[in-house]
């Protein structure tokens, strides 16, 4: 006999009734208020054990009695026994401690190896052109509503990024969904991005803010790894995946905690997508030596982005979608092989470029019979030829390099710097002065360039022996193909700008076409800028002359003017911009360029430390030519300004101060003689100061009478430092 | 606090009575002080107090601070007796299941999890029962998979078939909801009798796409023409106007569909109740927004440039979510408060005495715990939740519960001897 005490509900009312069950062998018997009635124990069933609540025993005719949770309820039969043995678990400490070590376990081996293992490979399984569509949309969206404009660029500059861009995809398994875009973006800056389905987007700002060429091929090479490693259709997998898992594992927290999920989520996801830019970064590394290039372009174009946009934040790299900068720098050179005090390799203008290393995938192998070893002794050979010839021009080095080029001829008769080695003796010898040589020279080292050229291993460097000799035969459409060619091959070197420059001088000079001449000062100013580096104050005194050279032909400044203006406004932190600017406005050297200059002059000094020489020059065009117009007032304020740098200069324009005091009211210039004398005196020059006071004093004596005294103190006071300075070395003596 | 000044004579001994004493010591205060005025308003008016309600009236009573109930009206207690620690077991070991089975056991988990949460919750005494059955959830969550997917994938890749996904799907979400309502209505018991939900397919259609408005607004924006961009900033603008209005008809849609006992249920708070609320929470967070925004560029143009790193950027954040988590906790509260002072079910009316700050403050605190403690700590704070709306939501039986009828294919085994149906459904998630 049991008897339990609890509640009774018939279903028809949601009242609760006091009632008790008693039990009997086979029989129970429910008593309540207003019911009385017996059931087999059999056809009981009870609800499952849910923590400390009560239970509720379903009685066959639908009715229910609700009781405390008791022992001998469990003998009972059971609502469902599924769920035994979960019951059974969610009973024990133990296995709640060891739930909790296998979901981390589970959730960490997963979110490290597992899903990103199982992302690639899925994506792998994804063939690109499901991603294409999504990258069309996404362009065509960006493009519709004006987050990037067409491109900037002009056509050449877009041509050279291309045939970088081919030169990095030839041969890749993306090959045909790769696609360059190039975009005017000022809401990116200097950006690049790849879209889903392989279409990279680059924008102008980060044409401009490379240096060179090298840059963006590292840039490009970065994006195809992207593209190539299928980098958004794991990053959706995964990201995807991780949504779902954080969803499901916070979602009793959700709306009770506020979006406490959205942080884990979004520090799992950022890992991701940094393990990704790493991932991105050795792809580009290998593919960019694959293709010939340095990583360390990759490194300086970080380098300046870290020198503009700051580091990369050390303490919240767990947040950043991007790894840290300066490791980035780091590995870049460490794959370079170099260290990065001697990264930034100036390309010698006197030395051709230095042959491209071996590509090693479409290295088929030469046809000739010659052994490997023999090619190595013929190219070293060669090397230590043109090493000579860049030595110097004299007569034994010409000899002793033909020597040597046509001993590695005998030796491998397919050595392609060897002949261009022997041309360029001949050449050589026919030397007038730079860039010129005699035309039979030429003549006669042209056959020897052609078999280069032909041959199959030919380098940067026969190129560019080539066009500087066709330049000299006046072909010079065939220089600027070679040259064409030459900057397809290597994006990084400044030549090809030069070759062509001087190429279309040649043909303007024939045929004296607007085109021509616009063409040749624009790549005269491409190869300055090319050449020019930050960390090298001197710049190429070449690309220089050769600018200058384009534009005097003509005078033509004003395109060149409008560019490094431009120049300016896109890299304001560039000496170089500056001193472009400052220089093309000198050249020009129109009145109205002068308060610009004056302006550019003062920024400059203010930002990037100029000396102040150009501004000189400034204050020194502005009084002469106020002076040309008998604007003599301006005339001596101008002239003020360029004396207050320097005292001496009063003698330079003494001439012309002489005729400005003659026309303006004395005391100004009175003014600016008091200054002179001042300066001077301040700068501890007593001899120069006297000598002043007296010419100054033969047109107005009273003026200068309080500097007479000022100058014979200055005068006793040097003698007795000399004195003392004597004393002093006589004691030491 | 709530302003007791608007409440009637009898609201306030219904609070004086069944508010605890020992919690919400000011609340008291604040009802006892009403009280006392309006007894000396009544006094001072020479109105005989006694000819109101002589018994409530008479001094002695007052203060005994103990009075009788009337009989028809009484309160039913709602309380939660969850308890952290065996929540932290149930919920660890469903969830380590859910991990290891990719998901699969997800719908045994919430089975266990409901039934662990509608046990522990009693009114009157008597827990309320959760009957729900794993396989029709697990029905609807590979239903919903499959359609999540197909969003996503189309979404993310096939771009041009989306809008006729989005138009499947709009089509299919007056269903989805009746579907779930209706679920866990009916798989909901109390004393021996399930909750219904009746509400139909066209009703729900009509009641989400908020007058038309939805439609008009999907349909404008998703055709490019001149107007485009305008017609979506106005929509956007009429939308937000019409948003409490909107919720106000959502809300009011299940609680008039939702019956127990034959009864359905009433709703009569108005929209511009509902709207009163969005507006006050969106001015505080415009305020907070303004003052911090100040206050961040003060601090900002004074910092040296050092610290602006994304530290501070972090740092800038806390408040951020802290105003956010406020105004959340605001619209919660009252909008909950709200809700249920307007609900009627039968005989049963229902008090919520939410307050905002401290719903903000538990939803601080349960951040802070759970990142603290890696999501450990997660059960201690449903727990804690749960049991904060519990004890804040008062039901008052005002009538005989003996007005609910039920029948005998409304009781729990009938309910569950239904299951099976291939369109029970769980597709709430």
């Amino acid at each position: 006999m049991n008897t339990i005490e609890g509640h009774y509900f018939d279903g028809l009312q949601p009242v609760a009734q006091p009632a008790s069950l008693v039990f009997a062998e086979h029989e129970v018997r429910l008593n309540a208020e207003t019911i009385s009635e017996s059931y087999p124990v059999s056809q009981l069933k009870v609800s499952p054990r849910v923590g400390q609540a009560d239970r509720f025993i379903y009685l066959p005719d639908g009715k229910q009695f609700q009781c405390a949770d008791q022992e001998f309820l469990e003998s009972l039969a059971g609502e469902s026994r599924s769920e035994g043995p979960v019951a059974w678990l969610e009973g024990r400490w133990g296995v709640a401690l060891a739930g909790v070590v296998i979901i981390a376990a589970v959730l960490l081996i997963g979110y490290f190896y597992g899903l990103p293992a199982a992302a690639e490979q899925v994506a792998s399984r994804i063939p690109v052109q499901t991603e294409q569509e999504l990258g069309r949309q996404v362009l065509r969206w960006m493009d519709k509503n004006d987050w990037v404009k067409p491109t900037g660029l002009d056509a050449d500059r877009q041509k050279s990024i291309r045939a970088g861009f081919e030169v990095l995809c030839t041969g890749l398994p993306t090959k045909n969904f790769l696609k360059l875009e190039l975009r005017n973006a000022t809401f990116f800056g200097p950006n690049a991005f790849a879209l889903p389905g392989g279409t990279i987007v680059l924008t102008d700002d980060l044409v401009n803010f490379a240096d060179s060429p090298e840059e963006i091929v590292a840039v490009l090479a970065h994006e195809i790894g992207h593209v190539e490693l299928r980098h958004t259709l794991r990053i959706i997998l995964q990201n995807s995946i991780v949504g779902v898992a954080t969803t499901a594992i916070t979602s009793d927290a959700a709306s009770l905690s506020v979006a406490i999920a959205s942080f884990p989520m979004l520090v799992a996801q950022t890992k991701y997508s940094r393990e990704f830019e790493t991932e991105a970064d050795e792809y580009a590394f290998r593919l960019l030596k694959q293709k010939g290039y340095s990583p360390a372009a990759f490194a300086s174009l970080m380098e300046k982005f870290v020198k503009k946009y700051g580091k990369g934040d050390n303490m919240y790299s767990f947040i950043s979608t991007h790894p840290i900068t300066t490791e980035r720098i780091k590995r870049a050179y460490a794959s370079a092989g170099v260290s990065a005090r001697d990264a930034s390799q100036k390309i010698d203008m006197q030395k051709p470029a230095p042959p491209a290393p071996p590509s090693t995938e479409d290295s088929s192998g030469p046809t000739s019979t010659s052994s490997v070893k023999d090619m190595r002794n013929a190219q070293a050979l060669s090397e230590e030829g043109w090493r000579l010839l860049t030595e110097s021009r004299s007569k034994e080095n010409l000899n002793r390099a033909e020597r040597l080029f046509e001993k590695a001829n005998t030796i491998d008769i397919h050595n392609a710097d060897a002949y261009a080695g022997r041309g360029r003796v001949i050449q050589s010898r026919g030397y007038i002065s730079t860039f010129r040589y005699r035309k039979e020279a030429c003549q006669a080292a042209m056959p020897y360039f052609e078999k280069a050229a032909s041959s199959n291993q030919t380098s940067n460097r026969v190129l560019y022996v080539k066009a500087e000799a066709h330049l000299c035969l006046e072909e010079y459409n065939s220089a600027i193909r070679d040259a064409n060619i030459l900057a397809e091959r290597d994006f990084s070197s400044c030549l090809p700008h030069l070759l062509k420059s001087r190429a279309h001088r040649g043909i303007f000079m024939q045929k004296k076409n607007r085109s021509d001449e616009e063409l040749a000062i624009m790549e005269a100013a491409d190869h300055l800028e090319c050449t020019q580096n930050e960390n090298d104050r001197n710049g190429d005194p070449i690309a220089t002359t050769n600018l200058f050279d384009a534009i005097h032909l003509t005078k033509n400044y004003d395109s060149t003017v409008t560019r490094f203006k431009k120049n300016l406004q896109l890299k304001p932190d560039s000496e170089w911009s500056y001193r472009n600017y400052i220089w093309i406005l000198k050249q020009r050297n129109s009145y109205g360029d002068l308060d610009e200059l004056e302006r550019t002059i003062k920024k400059g000094i203010a930002v990037r430390k100029l000396d102040t020489s150009d501004l000189m020059w400034v204050y020194h065009q502005r009084g002469k030519r106020l002076l040309a117009k008998k604007d003599y007032r301006r005339a001596l304020s101008a002239y003020g300004k360029f004396i207050d740098i320097h005292p001496n200069y009063y003698n330079a324009v003494k001439n012309d101060m002489n005729q400005i005091c003659s026309q303006v009211d004395v005391r100004r210039c009175i003014k600016i003689q008091q200054g002179v004398i001042r300066a001077y005196l301040e700068r501890g020059d007593c001899d120069s100061a006297s000598q002043n006071v007296t010419t100054f004093s033969s047109t107005h004596p009273r003026s200068f009478d309080s500097f007479k005294d000022a100058v014979t103190r200055c005068q006793s006071n040097k003698k007795e430092v000399d004195k003392s300075s004597l004393k002093i070395g006589e004691v030491r003596k | 606090m709530q302003d007791y000044a608007n409440y009637s004579l009898n609201e306030l001994y219904d609070v004086y009575h069944h508010v605890n004493r020992e919690k919400y010591p000011d609340m008291f205060e604040a009802v006892t002080d009403e009280i006392e005025k309006r007894k000396k308003d009544a006094r001072l008016m020479n109105i005989a107090a006694a000819t109101i309600n002589p018994e409530l009236y008479s001094e002695s009573a007052w203060d005994k601070g103990d009075q009788k109930i009337p009989e028809q009206k009484m309160v039913l207690e709602l309380k939660f007796h969850g308890e952290a620690r065996e929540y932290f077991r149930i919920w660890i070991v469903n969830l380590c299941l859910t991990i290891i089975t990719l998901g699969i056991f997800s719908a045994w988990a919430k089975v266990r999890k409901k039934r662990y949460f509608y046990s522990h919750t009693t009114l009157d005494g008597t827990p309320f029962q959760y009957l729900g059955r794993p396989i029709p959830i697990l029905k609807g969550r590979v239903i919903a998979t499959i359609v999540f997917s197909i969003y996503y994938i189309s979404s993310h890749f096939f771009s041009s078939v989306l809008p006729y996904v989005l138009a499947a799907g709009a089509l299919m979400a007056p269903w989805m909801i009746v579907r779930s309502v209706a679920f866990n209505a009916r798989y909901c018991a109390y004393r021996n009798m399930v909750f219904h939900f009746d509400g139909k397919y066209m009703d729900a259609l009509k009641t989400i796409y908020a007058w038309g408005l939805i439609p008009i607004i999907i349909i404008g924006t998703m055709f490019e023409w001149w107007g485009q961009q305008l017609f979506f900033f106005a929509s956007v603008a009429v939308f937000s106007l019409a948003f409490p209005w909107w919720i106000r008809r959502l809300k009011r849609f299940i609680f008039i569909h939702t019956s127990y006992g034959g009864k359905n249920g009433g709703f009569s708070a108005t929209g511009g109740q509902f709207f009163m609320v969005y507006l006050k929470a969106s001015l505080a967070a415009g305020l907070f927004a303004l003052v911090f925004g100040l206050f961040s560029t003060i601090i900002g143009s004074t910092l040296p440039l050092a610290y602006k790193s994304g530290f501070s950027i972090f740092l800038f954040m806390i408040p951020v979510y802290i105003g956010y988590v406020v105004a959340y906790a605001y619209v919660q509260a009252h909008s909950s408060n709200l809700v249920w002072n307007h609900a009627r079910l039968g005989p049963l009316r229902f008090q919520s005495t939410l307050l905002a700050r401290q719903m903000a403050l538990l939803y601080i605190t349960n951040a802070l715990a759970i990142i603290a403690s890696l999501g450990l700590l997660i059960p201690w704070a449903v727990m804690r939740t749960l049991k904060y709306r519990a004890d804040h939501l008062q039901v008052i039986q005002e009538g005989n519960l003996s007005m609910f009828q039920g029948s005998e294919s409304g009781n729990v085994q009938a309910a569950a001897a239904e299951i099976g149906d291939f369109f029970d459904v769980d597709l709430s998630l």
